[in-house]
Parts: C-alpha cells; sequence; structure tokens
C-alpha cells in the first residue's frame, strides 16, 4: 500500500516536473513568438508609412493634374501594362535560375571562408562567374526595361495634355501642398513667397540702429537653418551666403517702397542660396545615369507606379470625387 | 459665522461681492471713457488731420450732395446713396463724413501692388501675354459672403498696411523699364475710389500704358460713365443669378449691375464677364443657364464669359471647392448657350483655360493657368481659318 502511494507520489510529482518545464519551454517561445511579432509590426507599419508618404503625394499630384476619366482609365491600363512587363522581367525563367545560382555559390564560399581559411579550388572563380552573370543579367534587365519606360513614356505623353506634363515635369512630392490661391497651378512643393516677402517686409521696417545692431544675428540665424535643414554648408559656403545676403537685404532696405513692390517677387526667390543637392543629382545623373537603376522619366515615374493603380480605380469607381 | 476656506491671506465673501462691483462698474463705464476719449481726440484732430491717423492721405471726394440746412453728406457713388453724418464712415469703410465734407481714404495709398499675368485680372481676350501692374485700395461696398480678398476687400484703408509714398511718375517710369504693358484695378472694388482710379489711369494713359480694371459693377451711372472714359477694358464680376442671391451673399442689388454692363458695353469698352461658382449658392443649371443667357442677349456672344472655381474663404469656409465636374458643366451650359468664349479660371492645367475659335474650333492660345504657352493668333484672325477672333490683340 505505502509503494502505491510512493509511486503515486513520484508519478504526480513527475508529471508537475513534466509540466513545468513544458510550460516554461512553451512560455519562452512564446515570448519569442511575441517579440517576433512585435518587430514584424513595426517593420510594417514602417512599411505603410513609406506607401502613405507616396500615395499622399502621387494623390497631390492627380489633384492638381485635373484629368478626364478617360485619361484616368488609360493611364490606369498603361500601369497595368508596365507592372506586368515588370513583373514578367523579373519572374523570367532565365533570371531566376542565374538568380538562385549566385545564392547558392555565393552562400557556399561564405560558410568556407566562415572557417577561418581562404576558399580553396574552384569555389571561388564560380562564385564569381556567377555574380559577375548577374550583374550582367540585371545591367541587360535595366537597359531592355529602360527602353521599355522610355515607350511608356511616349504613351503617356500621348494621353496628357502639354500643359498637364509641364505640371509632372515641374512637381515636387509633398505631403500638404502649399495653399497659394495667386498661383491656380499648385500640384506639389509650388514656390510660394509669400513667407519670403513677409520676412523682407519686416526687415524694412526695422529701423536704422536696430538693423545695424541685429544683422549679423539675423543673417547668422537664416544661414545655420538653411545649413541644417537643406544642407551642411562648409564655413567657406557660410560666409559666402552671410555676404551675399547682407548685400541682398542692404539692397532690400534702401529700395523705395514701388521699386519694393515691383522687385518682391523676385527678391524673394533670392533669398534661397543656389540649390547644391540639386546640382550634384544632376551632375550624377550625367555621370551615371540611372546610377545602375533603369532610367525613368518623371510622369512615368509619378503616375505609373504601382500604387496609382489601386488610387485610379477608386477614383474611376467613383469613392473619390474628380 | 466664518468659513472654513476663510484664512489670513484669503478675502472674505463680503469683500468679494465689493470688488466684483467695483469691477464690473468699471467694466461697464469703459467704452463710455474710451469713447469719450476717441471724440476728444478726434475733435483736436479734426484742425489738422481731419481725424485720419498720421500718414494717412485722404482727398475731398467725388460724387456727394450735402444735406440742405445740416451736416449730413449723401454719397451718390454707389446705389446704397447713403446718407452720413458727421464723423461717419460709409458701407465702403473708404469715404467718411468729416465735418459736413466727404473725404475719401482710397486716394494714393494702395494696400496691394503685384505684377501679374492680365489673365488674373481677369481678362482673357485682352493682350493675352501682357504682365500688369495689380493695385488696389482696400474696403469694398460689397460684403460677398465668399470675398476671396477679404484681409483687403472687408478692411479699411486706416487699417490696412498701405504704399505711403505712392508715387504716380516713378511708378509710370518703373513699369516702362520694366516691360510691363500696363496697370489693373483689382483684388478689391476699385469703383470705389474714382477718384484716385480715374487720375492715375488718366496719367497713365499718356504714357501709352493698357488701363483694365475688374469691378463688382455695383456703382451708379455717372460715375461709371467717368471712370471708363479712362480704360480700354473692364471685367464685370456677375455674381449669381436673381435678386436674391445678390441680397443675401453680396449685400448689394442685381438691377445696378446689369446696368453697368449694358452700359459699360454701350461705351464701346471692351467687357469681359466673371462668375465664381459657388457650390449651393450658384452652380445649379438653372442659375448658370440664366447668367449665360443674359450675358448672350445682352452683351452679346462673343463677350467672353470667365467662370471662376471657388475656394473655401472668409464666411464660406465650409462649403466645398468647386469641383472640376461642376466647372465642366457650366463650362458647356454656357457653350451650349451660344457664347463664343466661355472660360475656366483658378483651375490648371485644363483644356477650358484655351482660347478656342468659334468658327473652326482649334485651339488658339494655350494656357497653364494664366501663363500663355502658345499663341497661334495672326493679326486677331484664327491662323487655321481666318475668323476674326473677337477681343483687343494687338
Amino acid at each position: 500500500m505505502k509503494k502505491l502511494i510512493k509511486m503515486k507520489k513520484k508519478l504526480l510529482l513527475g508529471t508537475l516536473g513534466i509540466f513545468l518545464i513544458f510550460s516554461t519551454w512553451t512560455s519562452g517561445e512564446l515570448h519569442a513568438a511575441g517579440d517576433s511579432d512585435e518587430k514584424e509590426d513595426i517593420r510594417e507599419s514602417y512599411k505603410n508609412v513609406n506607401l502613405l508618404h507616396q500615395e499622399i503625394s502621387t494623390i497631390n499630384l492627380l489633384n492638381g493634374l485635373y484629368l478626364t476619366r478617360d485619361q484616368m482609365k488609360e493611364i490606369l491600363s498603361l500601369a497595368g501594362d508596365l507592372r506586368k512587363d515588370r513583373e514578367e522581367m523579373i519572374n523570367s525563367t532565365e533570371f531566376k535560375a542565374t538568380l538562385k545560382e549566385a545564392e547558392k555559390l555565393l552562400g557556399e564560399l561564405r560558410n568556407e571562408i566562415q572557417k577561418g581559411s581562404p576558399a580553396r579550388g574552384e569555389l571561388p572563380h564560380e562564385a564569381h562567374r556567377a555574380d559577375h552573370h548577374l550583374k550582367e543579367m540585371k545591367k541587360e534587365r535595366n537597359i531592355s526595361l529602360s527602353k521599355k519606360l522610355k515607350e511608356y513614356d511616349i504613351k503617356l505623353n500621348s494621353i496628357l495634355t502639354d500643359e498637364q506634363m509641364s505640371v509632372v515635369n515641374s512637381f515636387k512630392p509633398c505631403l500638404t501642398p502649399p495653399k497659394n490661391l495667386r498661383d491656380p497651378v499648385r500640384a506639389g512643393q509650388a514656390s510660394d513667397n509669400m513667407g519670403a516677402i513677409k520676412r523682407l517686409r519686416r526687415l524694412r521696417d526695422l529701423p536704422d540702429e536696430v538693423w545695424e545692431k541685429r544683422k549679423d544675428r539675423i543673417i547668422s540665424r537664416m544661414v545655420d537653418r538653411y545649413s541644417k535643414r537643406k544642407y551642411e554648408m562648409t564655413g567657406e559656403e557660410k560666409l559666402q551666403e552671410k555676404n551675399r545676403l547682407t548685400a541682398l537685404f542692404e539692397q532690400v532696405r534702401n529700395m523705395s517702397e514701388t521699386e519694393f513692390e515691383l522687385e518682391k517677387e523676385a527678391l524673394a526667390e533670392n533669398i534661397r542660396p543656389e540649390d547644391k543637392i540639386e546640382g550634384l543629382v544632376k551632375e550624377l545623373e550625367f555621370r551615371k545615369p540611372g546610377h545602375g537603376r533603369p532610367k525613368m522619366t518623371r510622369p512615368v515615374r509619378f503616375l505609373l507606379n504601382d500604387h496609382i493603380i489601386p488610387i485610379l480605380e477608386e477614383r474611376l469607381e467613383g469613392k473619390q470625387g474628380v | 459665522m466664518t468659513s472654513r476656506y476663510n484664512t489670513s491671506d484669503s478675502i472674505s465673501r463680503r469683500d468679494f461681492i465689493h470688488y466684483m462691483k467695483k469691477l464690473g462698474i468699471s467694466m461697464a463705464m469703459a467704452p463710455v471713457v474710451l469713447k469719450a476719449l476717441e471724440l476728444l481726440g478726434a475733435g483736436g484732430e479734426q484742425g489738422s488731420a481731419h481725424g485720419a491717423s498720421a500718414g494717412t492721405i485722404f482727398k475731398h471726394a467725388d460724387f456727394q450732395e450735402r444735406i440742405p440746412g445740416t451736416s449730413n453728406v449723401r454719397c451718390t457713388l454707389c446705389p446704397r446713396r447713403e446718407v452720413l453724418k458727421p464723423g461717419q464712415t460709409g458701407f465702403c469703410r473708404i469715404r467718411k463724413n468729416i465735418d459736413g465734407e466727404l473725404v475719401t481714404y482710397g486716394y494714393d495709398q494702395p494696400c496691394i501692388m503685384n505684377v501679374d499675368p492680365i489673365g488674373k485680372n481677369p481678362l482673357f481676350n485682352f493682350h493675352p501675354e501682357m504682365t500688369v501692374l495689380a493695385i488696389a485700395h482696400a474696403g469694398c461696398n460689397l460684403r460677398c459672403l465668399y470675398c476671396q480678398n477679404w484681409q483687403y476687400a472687408m478692411e479699411s484703408p486706416l487699417n490696412t498696411r498701405n504704399i505711403t509714398s505712392f508715387n504716380s511718375g516713378e511708378i509710370v517710369s518703373k513699369i516702362k523699364a520694366r516691360s510691363i504693358g500696363g496697370i489693373s484695378f483689382t483684388y478689391t472694388e476699385p469703383a470705389c475710389c474714382p477718384e484716385f482710379v480715374s487720375e492715375f489711369a488718366s496719367y497713365c494713359g499718356e504714357f501709352g500704358l493698357k488701363r483694365t480694371i475688374c469691378t463688382a459693377g455695383f456703382i451708379e451711372k455717372a460715375p461709371l460713365r467717368k471712370l471708363l472714359k479712362h480704360f480700354d477694358a473692364v471685367t464685370i464680376t456677375f455674381k449669381g443669378p436673381d435678386k436674391n442671391f445678390y441680397q443675401n451673399v453680396t449685400s448689394a442689388t442685381l438691377k445696378p449691375v446689369l446696368d453697368s454692363m449694358v452700359l459699360t458695353k454701350s461705351e464701346g469698352k471692351w467687357l469681359e464677364v466673371a462668375t465664381l461658382v459657388v457650390p449651393t449658392l450658384n452652380d445649379d443649371r438653372k442659375s448658370l443657364a440664366t447668367i449665360a443667357r443674359w450675358i448672350k442677349d445682352n452683351l452679346g456672344k462673343n463677350t467672353p464669359w470667365i467662370l471662376e472655381k471657388f475656394e473655401p474663404q472668409y464666411r464660406l469656409k465650409r462649403l466645398p471647392p468647386t469641383s472640376q465636374s461642376t466647372m465642366e458643366t457650366a463650362r458647356k451650359i454656357g457653350l451650349d448657350t451660344g457664347l463664343e468664349f466661355v472660360y475656366i479660371s483658378n483651375l490648371a492645367p485644363h483644356t477650358g483655360n484655351h482660347t478656342y475659335c468659334p468658327s473652326c474650333g482649334k485651339v488658339l492660345i494655350k494656357r497653364l493657368g494664366f501663363k500663355v504657352l502658345d499663341n497661334s493668333m495672326k493679326n486677331s484672325k484664327c491662323c487655321f481659318c481666318g475668323h476674326t477672333i473677337s477681343g483687343v490683340w494687338v
């Protein structure tokens, strides 16, 4: 009887132990799963934020283009065709095979050199060859895609009017387009000088002694703000900029009221320093067209991307007013 | 009985009521004291500055009648024909009775001076590629609920930031040096400042500059006739189809506006009509067709009709902007009525911004907003079919 009780006790303890071990293990697993879920969630949110940025920018452009329903239909069909063409290129069996081979050989090479000694035999050469082959294929694919994109650009040109093309070509993506009622053409970050003109007026209003006392501080702050927001300026660039602005503001202060009113738009444009980043991007585009990616015109980039498809579908279904 | 909240630092209920009484009395008296001070101040200034703030320019106003036996003055500029007591300012906030004399503050102190394309005036069949110097004084004799320039139109020139050193000679020489084709009185209601507007327009005319004006047309016939003498082209805003609309939305009446349009046409001035298409107020087919028909019947089918897109402003911020489809429908109504030139403005890019030949239907002037991209007119004629296009082109 005692033995039976002992056995029962052992069985009970064993079951309890197993249960404890199991529960600890599963809780750890669950915790880890929770962690990865959270990471996945954040990644997903980042992706969504990026997508929303692009979508908002596209909607801003569409709102400023005043497309007709026929134009929308044609653009939608064109965007669909381009997506199909792209997918076909990416999913071609030859490309897939090359990609898989490169993946396999580079993986083997990685494992080999991880052991601490340089890889020997044919493996490095084969991996290099596969990698080179993949790069060549990508290049070829980009060239043919660039050709296709050019064709699409021509088609898009025939759908849009010259004025719409001009809006697309000067479009700067943004979340909220500035509301400038003086200019009805405002799709993206249209240049709006109202703020700059106000600043110039305030500078003109400053009494001479206040201006003399504060001008260095005012100009330094403007240059620093620009350097912080747009691009980092070197000390020399900052000095040049300060000299330029000092001369400009002196000129503004010495102007007659009439002269200022006639010139204010041009003066406001001149407050902004030269955008060197834009120049660098242009140079890069010239020296390395497409930066290894297929060359894409602005209309194709903004109007034939993947996220325009659901937006246009929604508009054509009448969910959103035009 | 002491309150449990009553400490040595706090006040008693009795004291609190006492202080509140004093505060109440002083607050009630404040406007009276301020008014008395203002009157004293104004009385003191009347001898020198006639009640105007320092630096403010004013001038004897045209179009006034003294009411016999009183110091009251009747303003005969606009159909309101207001009788103003001494010290009283008119509905337009520009004209004031000072000691029995009507003076205007809308003289030589504009609050807006911009270099604009002529399309902003708006004028579409008048020197389409020309830029003009747009000038405006604060104030207006209408109270449009949707006013698109309310910051200036709904203010007195005494309260806006003005260009006080206005020098006609300097302006004309600078305009000419910059190849600006002319001047345009727009943004607010230039008809409220006939003294300044006529004088400056007449001066500019001497130098061969084009002179244009955009008005609501709510003005008496005599002043309008006098104004028109100095202008080459006129835009009149035809705001709504009936008197109820004018009464409820603009605080004006329709009849004088219609008379102004007919008078402008009969005086031989180039006239264009503009209508701001406001959702729910005048965007229905019936209203738009009524306006279009009236223009065709009374001004002629060659009178351009400019349909402007409404942007929520001033007291109608709750309304949505006019949709593209409404603007297109409005344009179609105009064309179907038989008008030859119906434009869509404030909405670009749009094919309704262009000028088309009424005969062959081809595009003659391509626009992006107010900017002319391409002009294929040849000596006032269509370059495709030779049809003469109404307007002032050269």
